[in-house]
């Protein structure tokens, strides 16, 4: 781009100078370029739908991605995380989550999902990013795969989040005997079974369902117990590392 | 009007125009383990064939579906590994630059122009990349940063002003009666 006259402390010599910097890219043969394009002709191309039970395996750390997917929302309309695809039919619904089916490639998802969980609350808004960062990274790094990510499955596991941090919250408080803040926890977590966020999607929480875990929680918070409250979140996977050191499940980021 | 949606020769003749230079622009973020990322990019614009952007955004697209694609490799390899190794699968190619002459010089050149690219944000300095290395124009380069194009416009001035200003840079430059506006 030519400099324009406002750039007034910028000449032709830097750029120059900036495009000599650039490494240099090792050539790439005909054959080399006509191979690569039989492959990619070759591939499948079908997207998959993420398949029921969706949680797929814990990371061991994270980088927190919110700029990036901030950034990629002005985007959108180029290609956005919105497919404005929902699921074919009942048994899409019950493998993949109701709702619409996100893109995890693109550069707005993590705008995205902030945007779909605004109402999930969290006791901090450092426990929210971690949260939100990990998630995005989780399917991020799902990539190769064309995997779509519905909303309802996002939210519950977002609300999922929101309780680990939660329960967590109350440990420290009942360990440290702030009264007020045992409290205040404990109301969030037994009022969780009301948030949209999960009953969208797991009304029963029984069963075999998604959260079928949540009336243990609640009775360990009803009893003053965080070994049962520990023991009730760590099949779950809910618990990603940062968000319950008190109760010894990830204990950082 | 309705606009119909690409097809897979549409796809071909991207990959024919574009290929190349997404090569050298993986290549130069990320060296080789970059470029084995340049298949991805089209089979990812396969996948998208219903909703690809108009014919005249689509270069700009496949510019950041490669971004994409590098980003969440770089995280892949910081997630999975913590060896040294792994980690320097994902770094800026080396120059392969001699010790003596031309060479050395160059690489002095090179290296002051890292250190003044380094002082900038990673937004700021990917979008004096894609202007300067990868010849995007500025609303190219912002659709590939997710910016608004006069944002991105700003960021890029601001962000020529830093470069022109370090010192690095600066001692490189001819003197100012050279240079135009100087």
């Amino acid at each position: 781009m030519t400099p324009t006259g406002s750039d007034r402390d910028w000449s032709d010599h830097h750029g120059t100078v900036i495009r000599e910097a650039a490494p240099d890219v090792p050539e790439w043969t005909e054959a080399e370029r006509e191979a690569l394009w039989q492959r990619v002709d070759a591939a499948d191309p079908t997207p998959a739908v993420r398949r029921r039970r969706w949680r797929p395996a814990v990371a061991g750390a994270v980088v927190v991605l919110l700029g990036v997917g901030v950034a990629g929302a002005a985007a959108g309309n180029v290609f956005s995380a919105h497919t404005g695809r929902g699921p074919a039919d009942a048994e899409d619904v019950e493998l993949g989550g109701p709702g619409e089916r996100l893109d995890p490639r693109a550069p707005d998802f993590a705008a995205v999902i902030d945007d779909l969980t605004t109402d999930i609350r969290f006791p901090t808004a450092k426990s929210r990013a971690g949260a939100l960062s990990w998630d995005v990274d989780n399917y991020a790094g799902d990539r190769s795969g064309g995997s779509t990510v519905s909303t309802g499955a996002v939210r519950l596991w977002v609300a999922g989040h929101a309780l680990c941090a939660w329960s967590d919250t109350w440990a420290v408080a009942l360990r440290t005997g702030d009264r007020a803040g045992e409290e205040r926890a404990a109301d969030v977590v037994l009022d969780a079974r009301t948030w949209p966020s999960i009953t969208d999607t797991d009304p029963d929480l029984a069963n075999d369902s998604e959260f079928a875990w949540l009336p243990h929680l609640e009775q360990a918070v009803r009893t003053d117990d965080p070994a049962a409250a520990r023991a009730a979140l760590r099949g779950n996977q809910s618990c990603m590392p940062g968000l319950a050191p008190e109760l010894g499940l990830g204990k950082r980021w | 009007m309705v606009r119909q949606p690409a097809s897979r020769a549409d796809v071909e003749e991207l990959y024919r125009r574009h290929a190349g230079e997404l090569r050298g622009y993986l290549y130069r973020r990320a060296g080789q383990a970059g470029a084995d990322l340049l298949g991805e990019v089209f089979v990812v614009a396969l996948q998208r064939l219903d909703d690809l952007p108009d014919p005249d955004v689509r270069r700009a697209w496949l510019f950041g579906v490669a971004r994409r694609l590098l980003l969440a490799a770089q995280r892949d390899v910081r997630q999975r590994h913590d060896a040294e190794g792994e980690r320097a699968r994902f770094v800026e190619p080396a120059d392969d630059h001699g010790a003596d002459g031309d060479d050395a010089d160059r690489a002095g050149r090179t290296a002051a122009v890292r250190a003044a690219l380094d002082s900038l944000s990673e937004p700021d300095r990917e979008l004096v990349r894609l202007t300067e290395w990868e010849r995007l124009p500025i609303a190219d380069a912002a659709v590939v940063l997710g910016l608004r194009p006069g944002t991105a416009r700003v960021r890029l001035h601001r962000a020529r002003r830093a470069l022109a200003a370090h010192p690095a840079l600066a001692d490189l430059s001819p003197p100012r009666s050279l240079t135009r506006g100087g």
